[in-house]
């Protein structure tokens, strides 16, 4: 479990990158670099989950850490509060529905 | 980069580091090691009998940790870290780290498509259970933030 949780903190600091790198280098809201890791994340699993037998591999509480549910929801409520209305309502559905695409389309490679 | 800068985003690194590996472990602990024997009984209550029921890897401690992880991450960053800037350290170690590694999608995922190879209805049904208790609690944690009267 301590080596799990410290691949799972990993997980988390490559998130904070990525929404860091959605809102420098593409001039971004952060809400679309989580976006972007959660899909990621999905697809690893749905990889790993037809594909290998061992459904305990590391990569599996990296992908827990490196998405994360609380801010795929708390991140476009936060954009709806501030004003990003359309942002916050594409991101929140759009999360859900490209996570299962990404997965089903890792698992049918 | 100057030492200060340095420092900081040092800072902040260790913040997103030391709470994703509290959160993770809560979560671990929760949906591995300390399952109470009960859960078992109560899922088996829950589906039947049916041991090809695609039902049984549907995992209630897992819509519990995400659901109440969006609760505390909506209470946080709207209710009483709102002034925060997203980068304060202690916003990061509870809302990126220890909410964020608390919480998954990427195990959502995986329970949704061990469920969706033996039945994709039950499947569907129980990604719009947790997508619909996930808003209930969002729901919860905005109430939450307007009792306390906070800037939001």
């Amino acid at each position: 479990m301590l080596t799990a949780s410290l691949v799972c903190a990993l997980g988390c600091l490559v998130r904070y990158g990525s929404e860091l790198l959605a809102g420098t280098l593409f001039s971004v809201q952060r809400l679309w670099g989580t976006l972007a890791v959660n899909v990621i994340g999905a697809a690893v699993v749905g990889f790993v989950l037809t594909h290998t037998l061992d459904h305990s591999a590391a990569i599996v509480p990296f992908c827990g850490g490196l998405t994360s549910f609380s801010a795929a929801f708390a991140g476009p409520l936060h954009a709806w509060h501030d004003g990003s209305r359309r942002s916050g309502l594409v991101a929140l559905v759009a999360t859900p529905v490209l996570c299962v695409a990404a997965s089903a389309m890792a698992a049918a490679l | 980069m100057n030492p200060s800068r340095l420092r900081l985003a040092l800072l902040r690194i260790l913040a997103v580091l030391a709470g994703g590996f509290l959160g993770g472990a809560i979560r671990f602990a929760l949906t591995n090691g300390l399952q109470p024997s009960w859960r078992r009984d109560l899922l088996d209550a829950a589906v039947g009998a049916d041991a090809s029921s695609a039902w049984r890897y549907f995992d209630p401690w897992l819509l519990a940790v995400n659901s109440i992880g969006v609760l505390l991450a909506v209470w946080l960053i709207l209710g009483v870290m709102n002034g925060r800037a997203p980068d304060d350290p202690w916003r990061l170690f509870w809302t990126t780290g220890a909410l964020g590694g608390l919480t998954t999608y990427s195990s959502l995922i995986l329970q949704l498509g061990r469920m969706g190879q033996i039945d994709t209805l039950a499947a569907f049904e129980a990604g719009l259970l947790s997508f619909l208790v996930a808003s209930l609690a969002a729901y919860g944690g905005w109430k939450l933030t307007r009792q306390r009267g906070s800037r939001c």
